[in-house]
């Protein structure tokens, strides 16, 4: 199963089930301060986000 | 700091970096974030006076083939890296070559290894070249000279049998031919202040464009005798994305438009038709990605 991650500029991870008929938001998370322009990495069960200070690795558990 | 993305091979994480003047590149344990390497060579870089906000980048996200790690510099240094000690093997920059050796607002097209080449464009406004390099020595394998970079990221494509790079340069979207890098087809797309960013993405037998105020246009290339083209399939004048990737899921293309301060949108990827937008105010950018296999209830 597919799942949409957008991580916009300002930190915000929004998770959206792909839909045809709408935006579809489950969740979304604060999960930087600074500004996010890098695309997140995978691994595992983890979500790495770098934004203009600092390296975090998030649980997607 | 920088645009680029951390990107994991073999269970730990490869970030390209800013420090002041240098670039660097640092390797982490995914699980705890310990630094296990790092790099880091000069790089003073004058950002264009529009987009100082954004930093000194870098902006290109490496890549890493084979245990080797490309990475391709705001100022246009394309370096390799042994990917499990950090190890320099080889080091070009173009500044002999080029007047110029990034474009507009710095290096961000994302290198890609492809039969053991690395292909980067070169250069800067005007007068650039898309090379494929040797991934043992950084030796010029080929070099196309018809335009200077854009700021999107390549593909590579097989189409009709013959794998081709497939990018926005400054002015064009070109398809060149990997093996050699013969010119085989291009298109002119421009974009104001030289803002040609938006990667181009493969649906079935199209490839997918867009750019500022361009809308975003599916176009199928093929061959009849020598000659190549690309006809236009489709073309959605409403939905423009201008920094911003899309991602395809099956048949449907989400991205980030630039129109009401960023709204997310939904097309079919068959047709080009809009099926929703969302609310504006989502950012000026957002990264998306297609994850598979995490499931949120």
């Amino acid at each position: 199963m597919s799942t949409a991650f957008y991580l916009n500029n300002a930190g915000e991870l929004t998770i959206a089930k792909p839909s045809a008929k709408t935006f579809e938001p489950i969740a979304q998370y604060a999960v930087s301060t600074g500004a996010t322009w890098a695309h997140p990495a995978i691994i595992g069960k983890h979500i790495i986000v770098k934004d203009t200070a600092a390296l975090s690795a998030w649980s997607l558990e | 700091m920088g645009h680029a993305s951390p990107i994991v091979y073999d269970g730990k994480v490869f970030v390209f970096t800013r420090k002041d003047e240098q670039e660097a590149v640092y390797c982490v344990n995914a699980a705890e974030g310990k630094i296990l390497w790092q790099k880091s060579y000069p790089a003073p870089y004058e950002m264009n006076f529009a987009a100082i906000a954004h930093g000194k980048g870098p902006k290109a996200t490496p890549v890493i083939n084979n245990s080797k790690l490309f990475t391709f510099g705001i100022s246009g240094i394309v370096s390799c890296f042994d990917a499990v000690n950090g190890e320099l093997k080889w080091r070009k920059e173009f500044s002999k070559k080029f007047a110029k050796t990034s474009p507009a607002f710095g290096v961000s097209f994302s290198p890609l290894v492809e039969e053991n080449m690395l292909i980067v464009h070169v250069g800067g406004s005007n007068k650039g070249a898309l090379m494929a390099l040797d991934v043992a020595t950084g030796e010029t394998k080929w070099s196309w000279e018809g335009d200077g970079p854009g700021h999107a990221s390549p593909i590579v494509v097989e189409v009709e049998g013959v794998k081709q790079v497939i990018t926005q340069t400054q002015n064009y979207c070109v398809g060149v031919a990997l093996t050699d890098g013969k010119l085989l087809w291009q298109m002119p797309f421009t974009t104001d202040y030289d803002q040609n960013i938006v990667t181009p993405l493969v649906y079935k037998d199209t490839i997918i464009f867009s750019g500022l105020d361009k809308g975003t246009s599916a176009f199928r290339v093929s061959k009849s005798g020598n000659a190549w083209r690309a006809e236009q399939v489709w073309h959605n004048t409403e939905m423009s994305m201008y920094m911003s990737s899309p991602v395809l899921v099956d048949d449907l293309l989400y991205g980030l438009s630039d129109k009401r301060r960023g709204q997310y949108f939904c097309l079919e990827a068959t047709t080009g038709k809009t099926l929703w937008t969302s609310e504006g105010r989502q950012g000026e950018n957002a990264a998306l990605l297609n994850v598979n296999g995490v499931l949120f209830e």
